[in-house]
């Protein structure tokens, strides 16, 4: 579940791609458990069928198309809006990220925590371009891999020790 | 392609690098198939290529003891009729071509035009093979030119076109919906990042010969190699991050059914060695990345690799 999780695709082509797989996982899941909980609160796609409200402003009715994942629509609409403002720097670097164009990106970002400081969303989503690439470096590279017969025999023998440590023993024969 | 993405050599298993030099081999035998020159144009890309795809297939590739020109003893495992490596020699081929191509239009190297000229007969059977490959490849070649005689200073907008290019070249096109899907993203940033560090290290080059450089081009007045690439570190820093940061969500999301240590090392390890050496050396021209690694060199140096029986070249 954790492998999936949207938050870490969140903002790329990818979400759909890992909310998809999410899905596909929790109906396995509910599948398996043998009993209908389908209404189990899973990360399903809820904003897909965001309806636009018409008394919005453009600025969020961009926001709400972002959110929706219409990212081509949104920079249209953004595009035709003369107010630049610092939530039009914002969702523009939403979409520019979107597109992966990282660097005009974090500096639209830039931008608006520079024209309004005290933004806590902006603020959060500048580091989260900035620290983007964590993820990528502790990821633990060869270790992934459980077809290792060895990783078996090896739990046995711990499991075998720990047993005698307290007395028992869970393999007769060592 | 340039020759970027490579394993990490030293962090390879044994059984890994053998099943990378069978990919390897299989794609160059597989240019064969065309004619015996193409095989000169060879890529460690296309073996990426050749190795991702495959590894999202179900199939089990055959593999076969056969001797070639260069290991003309010592027969090499070789993975032979596979439509990944069929379809990496292919696209290898067609960007090789597109490159002596361009190389002929900007600098009049009449090497170029030969070597294009014999790889010439091969392109119009890949092109049947694969229409919608050859019209990528030609429509963001054309951008690409665009994108150079415009001069845009933007490090987006200049790495876009070959960005997709990638992203439209890297999923075989018989993979089911969702693989291709997730391939085109890591192709699209894998694009971004081969060309941003090949921007970065051309910087010496570009400067001396006056072609078109995004880094040169984003700074004003004139400097030197040393401070442009001073001045553009950061950022360049920043966008291959990003990039290599999103090639590893992709990997995460691809079904992978072999190969998974293999492609762990190219991903995560290859491409991170790669871009540190190139953010600390900035291109020198010491360690693999050779800074004066103008396109035709990186195809020669693709094709030495092929040439040695180890593959030292892959060691960095």
């Amino acid at each position: 579940m954790k492998k999936y999780h949207p938050d870490k695709f969140a903002g790329t082509d990818l979400e759909e791609v890992a909310k998809e797989k999410l899905q596909e996982i929790n109906e396995a899941y509910s599948m398996l458990m043998g009993n209908n909980s389908s209404q189990r609160r899973s990360y399903s796609n809820e904003n897909a069928s965001y309806q636009y409200n018409s008394g919005l402003s453009d600025l969020q009715k961009v926001r709400q198309m972002i959110f929706a994942g219409n990212y081509y629509e949104a920079e249209q609409l953004l595009m035709n809006i003369s107010i630049r403002n610092a939530e039009w720097y914002f969702l523009y670097g939403i979409i520019l990220w979107q597109k992966g164009w990282y660097s005009e990106a974090r500096s639209n970002v830039q931008r608006a925590v520079n024209m309004d400081p005290t933004n806590a969303e902006y603020l959060s989503t500048l580091n989260r371009f900035n620290s983007a690439f964590n993820m990528y470096q502790t990821r633990p590279v060869g270790r992934t891999s459980s077809d290792d017969f060895c990783d078996l025999c090896a739990t046995l023998y711990c499991a075998d020790c720990l047993c005698e440590c307290l007395g028992g023993d869970l393999i007769r024969c060592c | 392609m340039f020759g970027y993405v490579q394993p990490l050599k030293p962090e390879l298993k044994i059984k890994e690098y053998a099943c990378y030099r069978s990919y390897y081999c299989g794609v160059c035998k597989a240019l064969g198939r065309y004619n015996a020159i193409s095989r000169m144009t060879i890529t460690y890309d296309a073996a990426f290529l050749a190795i991702v795809n495959s590894s999202v297939m179900e199939d089990v590739p055959q593999v076969r003891l056969e001797r070639c020109i260069v290991n003309p003893f010592k027969p090499k495992p070789v993975i032979r009729d596979h439509s990944a490596t069929d379809y990496a020699a292919a696209v290898n081929a067609l960007l090789a071509y597109f490159k002596l191509i361009d190389s002929w239009k900007d600098d009049r190297n009449l090497l170029s035009l030969f070597g294009s000229g014999l790889i010439k007969p091969v392109i119009s059977k890949i092109r049947n093979a694969y229409p919608d490959i050859y019209k990528s490849i030609e429509d963001h070649i054309r951008n690409l030119d665009c994108i150079e005689k415009e001069g845009v200073p933007s490090i987006d907008r200049a790495s876009e076109p070959f960005a997709r290019l990638m992203s439209e070249i890297l999923p075989y096109p018989e993979l089911d919906k969702t693989n291709r899907r997730v391939l085109s993203w890591m192709g699209y940033n894998l694009g971004k990042w081969i060309y941003v560090i090949d921007a970065y290290c051309d910087i010496d080059d570009d400067l001396k010969s006056k072609s078109y450089n995004v880094m040169v081009a984003k700074q004003k007045g004139s400097l030197s190699a040393e401070e442009i690439r001073e001045k553009n570190r950061d950022e360049v820093e920043f966008v291959l991050k990003s990039c290599l940061s999103e090639i590893g969500k992709s990997y995460e999301l691809l079904d992978i059914k072999k190969n998974s240590g293999l492609l762990e090392n190219i991903i995560f390890l290859g491409l991170f060695d790669r871009t540190l050496k190139v953010l600390n050396d900035g291109g020198e021209k010491n360690g693999s990345i050779q800074g004066a690694g103008s396109k035709p060199k990186c195809h020669r140096r693709g094709n030495q690799g092929c040439l040695q029986e180890t593959g030292e070249e892959i060691s960095s």
